[in-house]
């Protein structure tokens, strides 16, 4: 049996702070004998199986000092590791059994520690949200000293469509905080794709401008932007799979 | 006073309480909480790894020197744990003998004006 097992890929899209739904998501295919191998906001992996039925709990994390520790108390209650992405996500699973109550699978119990794990992730988004502004003004800079204006411009827009994003998932951060459930899962695939088109059409533009003027400034602009599209892919793949069992 | 300030939340509270009778380890803490309490409270495995964490950082416990091959991690109350716990019982025995003297004033009054 162990050699013929079934692999499905999915590319689903979440945002960090709609972990809820990426749970959901694991449980609701868990029940159709898709089992998860490897979790992330971009892409899942998973092994079909259906003589069992597992719960999913995410947990972020970025400050586990003993893995060792963290591993046993989870282990000792049923949870098993299934993966843990480099920024810090941790992905469990427990088998489901009908008679246990439904406290049983949920690794919270208590405001004060899912607070404390939201807060974790918030300080986080934090340090990107001052990292943003800086980009801006570099933006800005470009705009008023190259004669293509309009890929500052274009630039200014990226940013400013990151921060948004940002400041969206910090005011879901902050609702869940207060104790507000969290309704409707974020629109990630729909920014994240405006986002990369921006970044594409601008990659053009100042390449047409260093073609046709040979200018610095345009040689500047370009690896400007190969690094925010860099940077991008890094989050990608960051918060990707990164298996730290091998199973 | 003390430099403990804040009351324990009940998961804090219930950790000491049964590592108060002997060393446990986290999974013996869970069970025994949930058997202690009627099944009132739980302490899922995240809110238990923050919450030791928080304690060993603040040596309300330790980690117990592990004595043969134990398959499990055991927690050790320490002195300063056992102070902050009691401190914290006797905190919530005062709010609960003022309620009772208020509550039971009243339910004196009540019963006495329906007679």
């Amino acid at each position: 049996m162990k050699n013929s097992k079934k692999i499905k890929r999915t590319f689903k899209m979440f945002a960090a702070w709609d972990y809820e739904f990426e749970e959901q998501e694991y449980n609701r295919m868990s029940e159709q004998g898709w089992q998860l191998v490897n979790g992330g906001s971009f892409s899942q992996k998973y092994e079909y199986d259906d003589s069992v039925l597992y719960r999913y709990q995410l947990d972020y994390n970025n400050d586990v000092k003993d893995m060792t520790r963290y591993d046993e108390t989870f282990r000792d209650a049923g949870w098993e590791r299934v993966n843990s992405t480099a920024n810090g996500w941790h992905v469990f699973r427990k088998v489901y059994d009908k008679s246990l109550p439904d406290e049983a699978y949920e690794i919270y119990t208590d405001e004060q520690s899912r607070v404390e794990m939201l807060k974790r992730w918030r300080n986080v988004c934090c340090i990107f949200l001052c990292i943003l502004p800086i980009n801006i003004f570099n933006s800005i800079h470009i705009m008023e000293t190259t004669d293509a204006a309009y890929i500052g411009v274009g630039l200014i827009l990226a940013c400013g469509l990151m921060l948004g994003m940002l400041l969206a998932g910090m005011l879901s951060i902050n609702k869940m905080i207060k104790g507000e459930k969290n309704t409707r899962p974020y629109p990630m695939k729909f920014f994240l794709t405006l986002l990369l088109l921006l970044l594409a059409a601008l990659l053009i533009a100042s390449a047409f401008v260093l073609i046709q003027e040979g200018s610095y400034h345009a040689l500047g602009l370009m690896c400007g932007v190969l690094i925010g599209a860099v940077i991008v892919a890094v989050a990608v793949i960051l918060s990707k799979k990164n298996t730290m069992k091998k199973r | 006073m003390g430099k403990q300030t804040e009351p324990l939340t009940e998961s804090y509270f219930y950790i000491l309480l049964c590592l108060y009778g002997g060393d446990n380890h986290g999974y013996g803490i869970m069970q025994m909480t949930d058997q202690l309490s009627g099944g009132r409270v739980k302490i899922g495995s995240g809110t238990m790894y923050g919450a030791t964490g928080n304690m060993l950082k603040k040596g309300w416990i330790i980690e117990r020197p592990e004595i043969g091959g134990e398959r499990r991690r055991m927690y050790r109350m320490t002195d300063e744990g056992r102070r902050v716990f009691l401190e914290e019982y006797r905190r919530i025995s005062a709010l609960a003998a003022s309620a009772a003297e208020v509550i039971g004033a009243a339910e004196a009054n009540h019963a006495a004006k329906e007679f």
